[in-house]
């Protein structure tokens, strides 16, 4: 079965002449995959409980959908 | 037994990259993943936030987490995860290269699976830059 993103990352790797190049080149892809300001500004996440916290809420780390099903 | 991956993990050396995000905001996964290094955290955090483009999975941390449930022993995000998206397994789970060693698929099995292509994770840039 096609497998897009694994092609595009197969052709990026054969068009590097390096490793080093191609971790460059690999972190530079954007497929525009995006999530709302909104929901940006609203959600925290990743909080190590071994790090200082800079808001005080009992979840930092929240995970969320990229697209809602209205019929759920 | 090795250790379970967590799927959500931050960018960071040694990381297995396996999914991207794309243009519709679900995640295309890798047949296999790639282990990133230095080089390539220090390339994706000049453009934008690479946990907001990628998916990484690195060695579950259990206690050293926030999301580790002592009670259940077991993650306690997969679950909120799920409860939230409410979205049914199909016959058939989209090809991932970490399933087998995923903390989320070995505690909530094809459920977690079917629930994880529509998330993304965010991490406040300000911890980035401390």
């Amino acid at each position: 079965m096609e497998n897009r993103i694994t092609d595009k990352i197969k052709a990026l790797q054969n068009a590097t002449t390096s490793p080093e190049e191609f971790m460059k080149k690999l972190a530079e892809l954007d497929e525009k995959g995006h999530l709302s300001q909104d929901l940006l500004d609203q959600v925290n996440g990743g909080a190590s409980i071994a790090k200082p916290t800079l808001i005080d809420t009992p979840v930092l780390g929240i995970w969320f959908p990229t697209s809602i099903d209205p019929t759920v | 037994m090795s250790s379970l991956l967590c799927p959500s993990s931050t960018a960071k050396p040694g990381a297995a990259l396996f999914g991207v995000q794309d243009a519709t905001g679900k995640i295309d996964y890798l047949d296999k993943p790639i282990i990133v290094d230095q080089t390539f955290v220090d390339a994706a955090r000049q453009g934008r936030a690479p946990e907001e483009r990628f998916r990484f999975a690195s060695n579950c941390a259990k206690n050293g987490c926030g999301h580790w449930d002592s009670g259940g022993a077991g993650c306690g995000l997969v679950g909120k995860i799920v409860e939230a998206m409410n979205r049914k397994a199909e016959a058939a789970l989209v090809a991932c290269g970490i399933r087998q060693q995923c903390r989320w698929y070995h505690q909530e099995g094809a459920q977690a699976c079917a629930n994880c292509d529509e998330v993304v994770r965010n991490v406040r840039r300000q911890e980035l830059a401390q």
